[in-house]
């Protein structure tokens, strides 16, 4: 069969296309092997270490918790020009992975969106971070102002609640003059000041809920043996129980006195979970500084267990056995070491001394022989700290300078096999 | 018939063959360093060549650092990009309304090549980048002739010839100072156009700014000439 000449080329055409590989990458020789590297960020990780978001600088420190010295300093964040406040972090079980929220809340002199704390007007974000290399790997959107970010027992999901204040100011814009007598109309007003929580899976980085729960809602805390997460509620003098798998929320006053929203008189900004259950909750009002404590089988706090401090209690931790409550103050800068049986403060540490500067955390080592302090420093020049304890003495082991604004450290275990 | 067409048939497979000669991928590279398409917008007209030079005796005033030396800075925007590809990226996605690059893709592999020819940082080191934060006040006026120096070297490459944007390089890239002026007064208008322009060339897009205009850091235009470049188009107080 003699194929007519217009129908031969064609095919003839195709061929040396090809053959040659026209379109194909086969015409160019490449003389790099390994483009656009991303080498790690971090030294080879040999055992467990610390993890501190530095807000006022966009970075991560590593600090060795051993020798107490910092391996290395990362940036962190979505974007490389504004400045966007990494606040609080959580690290996983098996110390592979660290979860940050970026808050987009930033205590410096700029244009555009950064507020200080709560006054943020663009949404924040968590990100996954890997904690072998530093290097981000995914991140999700959230709301406005992320505040506390927390991985659950076990450490499936990611919660993380929002100090959202513009939206208190916001809902207060479109308030009435008068006051509204339909309790309807008012609950719904009074509706429109809750913050979001966001539940994140931590293995997928999907959104498995979100929920509002109260006005300016910030720590969070697990008390697994019923089933319920405990965030403390800035605005509205409260504390928010939300059952882990409804998402069922329940608000219990700190007092028996609440404020009204947007007036709280005690201000709870961090809750801790002692082992029995009791919600502690460090309340930052000016006037009603202390710690007050909600039975969680009475949903009620229990005025019996209150405790005033001299300064405004923030975060802290507790012993396995529950005897003794480790919180830090600011103004001044302390340590209480409370006694949860009595109720009292049976040890304070003036962190001054240390060189610490406006303390946020207390956190203990997993042997339960060391606090580490996380100390804010000025927010804009001043680095802030790690200070180092002795649990049992009190007395300190270390100081360390890290970054600007620090606000939160988190144990990172040595990565299994 | 037939037979006389084979032979015609294998010439057009050698000299097809011939012309597909394997090429070194940095020459496709470079090409694609000057090209906005690369950034896969069809609506983008700026190209890597656009903010960063590529030789020594570049005399425009870029925003950008020169690409020589740029393979092996230890880190890029400040510190906050720690690798070639992040900062690449961000050019990407904050100014060349495209997306991330994908390392595997022949062009991204040949403009790594390309960049690879332009030469190592030595001993440079990571270089700063300053941004200004805050535009609190408008700059005390400065040398106006300068100032239209600055604009030839700096604007003119996107915005074209002052007053007429004639020649300019970025179709949406406003006539300075008039154009921009209006277009501010509409998207700032509780802010003095001076300050717009101020917040425009120090933030470019960040900060709520908006836009895809690459902003400058200190070290990219020092404060004397952003004033100098005020009182041209006559916007110091």
């Amino acid at each position: 069969m003699t194929l007519p000449r217009r129908d031969l080329l064609l095919p003839l055409a195709l061929a040396a296309l090809a053959a040659c590989g026209v379109a194909d990458e086969g015409q160019y020789v490449y003389a790099q092997r390994d483009p656009w590297p991303q080498p790690s960020l971090l030294p080879a990780v040999t055992g467990p270490r610390l993890a501190v978001t530095n807000s006022g600088d966009d970075t991560l420190s590593f600090v060795d918790p051993v020798s107490f010295t910092e391996i290395a300093r990362t940036p962190i964040g979505r974007n490389p020009a504004e400045p966007e406040g990494p606040h609080h972090l959580a690290a996983t079980p098996d110390g592979r992975t660290l979860f940050v929220g970026i808050s987009n809340t930033v205590p410096v002199n700029a244009s555009g969106p950064h507020g200080s704390h709560g006054t943020g007007t663009v949404d924040g974000y968590l990100l996954e971070v890997d904690a072998l290399t530093g290097r981000q790997r995914r991140w999700t959107r959230v709301h406005r102002s992320p505040g506390d970010v927390r991985l659950e027992p076990g450490g499936a999901r990611v919660w993380q609640s929002h100090y959202d204040l513009v939206g208190i100011a916001r809902a207060l814009e479109g308030m009435s003059k008068e006051p509204d007598l339909d309790p309807e109309k008012e609950a719904a007003w009074f509706a429109k000041m809750d913050s979001m929580v966001v539940v994140t899976d931590a293995a997928t980085m999907e959104r498995v809920a979100e929920f509002a729960i109260c006005p300016a809602a910030h720590g969070i805390a697990f008390d697994p043996r019923r089933g319920l997460t405990w965030i403390s509620c800035g605005f509205s003098d409260e504390v928010a129980a939300i059952d882990s798998e409804t998402f069922a929320v329940t608000r219990v006053p700190v007092a028996d006195d609440p404020g009204i929203p947007p007036t709280p008189r005690y201000e709870p900004y961090a809750v801790a979970i002692a082992p029995s259950g009791d919600v502690w909750i460090s309340n930052t009002g000016s006037a009603n500084t202390g710690l007050r404590v909600v039975d969680p089988d009475l949903m009620a706090e229990v005025p019996e267990r209150r405790i005033s401090t001299a300064g405004i209690p923030l975060f802290g931790s507790f012993l396995r056995d529950e005897s003794r409550y480790f919180v830090v103050t600011q103004k001044p800068d302390a340590l209480l070491a409370i006694d949860p049986a009595t109720a009292s403060i049976v040890a304070e540490v003036d962190l001054a001394p240390l060189g610490c500067l406006s303390a946020h955390a207390a956190v203990l080592s997993p042997d339960e022989e060391v606090i580490w302090i996380v100390c804010e420093g000025d927010h804009l020049t001043l680095p802030g700290t790690l200070e180092r304890l002795d649990r049992r003495t009190l007395e300190p082991t270390g100081h360390l300078e890290v970054g600007l604004f620090p606000d939160d450290v988190v144990y990172v275990p040595e990565p299994s096999p | 018939m037939t037979a006389r067409l084979v032979p015609l048939g294998l010439l057009l497979l050698a000299a097809a063959c011939g012309a597909q000669e394997a090429l070194p991928a940095a020459e496709w590279g470079e090409r694609l360093a000057s090209y906005p398409r690369f950034s896969g917008s069809p609506s983008n007209q700026v190209a890597c060549t656009t903010c960063h030079a590529v030789a020594a005796g570049d005399e425009r005033i870029l925003p950008g650092y020169s690409l020589v030396g740029a393979i092996d800075r230890p880190s890029f925007w400040g510190g906050y990009e720690t690798d070639l590809r992040g900062a690449v990226d961000a050019c990407l996605l904050y100014f060349m309304k495209g997306q991330r690059l994908d390392p595997s893709a022949p062009d991204t592999r040949a403009l790594y090549d390309y960049l690879a020819t332009l030469g190592g940082a030595g001993e440079q080191g990571a270089l700063p980048v300053t941004i200004v934060a805050a535009i609190d006040e408008v700059l005390p006026p400065g040398d106006s002739e300068r100032g239209a120096v600055v604009h030839r070297l700096a604007c003119a490459g996107c915005h074209g010839e002052a007053g007429t944007g004639a020649g300019r390089g970025v179709d949406d890239a406003p006539v300075l100072p008039d154009q921009a002026e209006a277009e501010a007064a509409v998207l700032f208008p509780d802010s003095p156009p001076a300050v717009v322009f101020m917040e425009k060339v120090r933030h470019g897009p960040f900060f709520l700014v908006g836009g895809n205009m690459p902003f400058y850091s200190l070290e990219a235009l020092s404060d004397e000439d952003l004033a100098a470049l005020l009182t041209f188009f006559g916007l110091t107080p």
